[in-house]
């Protein structure tokens, strides 16, 4: 529903309001601009206010997240509530573990995915599109936690349960940043100066270090920003294979902290958790949105 | 005898260069792959073929019976399928259409021209936000604000007098997780109903405007058609993530509950393989879920390709 500015001034200029001051202007900035744009805006406030309660209930008392009417504006627990979190608590631990999981997790996704990512996208060899099929295409048809019920058999087996290694290796096969690398490199590196490097007499392995890497950056950035982020905020693989405290990242640590219905949630401890897990990626997501939303886009749409 | 001696030595020479040339061009790809192979052998192909072993077994990590179809049979009967499809057409039932739906006319006023230009990113970034936050979160904030003393509750009373139990009666709570679970996604989709809104030709608009259609029209007739397979993807998309849902009935609804109302698929694969340490049943559900779900990522590959 595009509305295309010259009818529309004209209609605005042939019926000059009479009436008041504001009325004129609101007319000459096109009355129903202003209430699309009032009526996003009233929206998005609505839509932000779960994030903009996490942040200020983070600073309440005990009792403070049932006032009525609710309780809107900071309160006075905000020192007690992060001295508790990050003082008294496993959470300092858990989040370093979140960020030792999602962290590793990605460099070993983007060595994976720049290698594969190359070779689907730039080489002809035969069983190219059945191994592009078969170990992308295929395993994004399939729920993987699915496969995370053998896995964990597999992983018993081999005695990697509570591990760091059990549960990170397995996560190095992940096909969305794998595609998203392929698909970029295909649009962004031209065969002529991969065919004239050759000429000039560079190895493969020079070529693929030297000039496939740098001209793949965003491809890199969109696919590890995508991988460091969904894994930071999994839940379900973590509670499988990190049972034990010392290995639980932080989302489980927030997970655990509601009393399952038998015991009351200590809210004063969710909160300033939940933003201290979920700032730093807003403030990632923030300044790398470019590449975030070229990530999705491909991620999403193709698998 | 010399001369077939000969010949034969010349094929086998011919067939000596032709491999050298094949491992010669071909060396450097198959070698880029390795890891891929290694990985996608041992944590994928491997777990997918012992599924299928372990479906046939009753297996419980010290020892195994085979039982043949038993699993399956026991899946279909019990009234675990039955119970899962429900749960999800109610939860989907909700989630599905209002993913669909609220995304597109965000979009699209976005998009128009009625919007400010300045702020059209600035609304796909704060629409995009929620989606970067992890759901056991969002889950967390949504149960204090939904609980029976919680704020929209207090609300509810002290405004129209009625009190909602959101999280621990069945059919509110099936409702609570479809909205809850739609605030993280509706983001993601608005992103992708823009992008496709990039490639509705200008012209088909100033055609209508020039026939005297208004708005309402041009939506109806031109923007819906244009983008009808933009719609048909991102409900199938949709459709993928409320069945692969976990974390938010596992957070907000306290594990799948109350009774069984919110218990997905997942969750259900988790609390029999690895509470009930029914590895063997699992293993069927989840192949059966699986062939259904391969049906919808057909349509969506499908209809992602002819982008």
């Amino acid at each position: 529903m595009s509305d295309n500015t010259p009818t529309t001034q004209a209609t605005a200029e042939r019926a000059e309001p009479s009436g008041g001051y504001l009325r004129r202007r609101l007319h000459r900035y096109n009355l129903r601009s202003v209430l699309v744009t009032g009526f996003l805006l009233v929206l998005s406030a609505v839509f932000m206010f779960p994030l903009y309660f996490m942040v200020v209930s983070s600073s309440f008392g005990v009792g403070e997240f049932f006032y009525f009417p609710p309780k809107l504006l900071p309160g006075e627990h905000f020192i007690d509530n992060y001295a508790t979190i990050l003082a008294e608590s496993t959470f300092p631990g858990a989040l370093f573990n979140s960020i030792v999981f999602a962290g590793v997790t990605m460099v070993g996704v983007l060595v994976v995915g720049t290698m594969c990512g190359y070779a689907f996208a730039r080489f002809e060899f035969p069983g190219r599109d059945l191994l592009f099929y078969g170990t992308i295409i295929f395993t994004l048809a399939l729920p993987w936690q699915l496969v995370t019920i053998p896995l964990f058999d597999l992983l018993v087996n081999l005695g990697l349960v509570n591990t760091r290694m059990g549960g990170i290796l397995p996560l190095f096969f992940y096909a969305v940043p794998f595609l998203i690398i392929k698909q970029n490199m295909e649009q962004s590196i031209v065969r002529e100066i991969i065919d004239s490097a050759r000429i000039d007499g560079a190895s493969e392995f020079q070529i693929f270090y030297h000039i496939v890497l740098p001209l793949a950056k965003p491809g890199i950035a969109a696919a590890g920003l995508i991988a460091f982020i969904r894994r930071f905020n999994s839940l379900y693989w973590p509670t499988i294979v990190f049972q034990i405290e010392e290995l639980r990242v932080a989302t489980q640590f927030i997970a655990d902290l509601s009393g399952g219905g038998t015991e009351p949630t200590e809210w004063t401890m969710v909160m300033p958790a939940a933003t201290l897990q979920t700032i730093p990626i807003i403030i990632m997501f923030l300044m790398l949105r470019k590449y975030f939303v070229k990530g999705l886009l491909t991620g999403s749409v193709k698998g | 005898m010399a001369v077939a001696e000969q010949r034969r030595k010349q094929v086998r020479d011919r067939v000596r260069v032709w491999k050298r040339q094949f491992v010669e061009t071909n060396k450097f790809p198959y070698l880029l792959l390795i890891p891929l192979l290694l990985v996608w052998g041992i944590f994928f192909l491997y777990p997918i073929l012992w599924a299928f072993w372990l479906s046939a077994n009753s297996y419980t990590f010290v020892g195994s019976t085979f039982v043949g179809l038993e699993n399956f049979v026991t899946f279909f009967t019990s009234g675990d399928l039955q119970l899962l499809l429900y749960n999800t057409f109610v939860i989907g039932g909700i989630a599905v259409p209002l993913q669909t739906v609220l995304p597109l006319v965000l979009a699209v006023l976005i998009n128009s021209k009625l919007t400010k230009q300045n702020m059209t990113s600035f609304f796909q970034i704060l629409f995009l936000t929620p989606h970067v936050v992890a759901f056991t979160v969002i889950a967390m904030i949504f149960l204090i604000i939904l609980q029976s003393n919680g704020v929209l509750n207090l609300m509810l009373q002290n405004l129209a007098g009625i009190q909602v139990n959101w999280v621990n009666t069945k059919f509110p709570a099936q409702v609570s997780v479809a909205f809850v679970h739609s605030w993280k996604m509706i983001g993601l989709f608005v992103l992708i109903y823009l992008a496709g809104l990039q490639s509705v030709p200008r012209s088909l608009y100033q055609a209508a405007r020039i026939d005297g259609a208004n708005r309402l029209q041009q939506f109806r007739y031109i923007t819906i058609p244009q983008m009808a397979p933009i719609i048909a993807l991102v409900m199938l998309l949709s459709t993928n993530r409320v069945v692969k849902m976990f974390d938010v009935p596992w957070v907000l609804t306290n594990q799948g509950g109350p009774g069984q109302a919110t218990t997905t698929l997942i969750i259900w694969l988790y609390r029999e393989a690895f509470v009930n340490v029914n590895l063997g049943y699992a293993a069927a559900g989840g192949l059966v879920a699986s062939l259904l779900l391969g049906i919808v990522f057909y349509f969506q590959m499908q209809l992602g390709s002819s982008r």
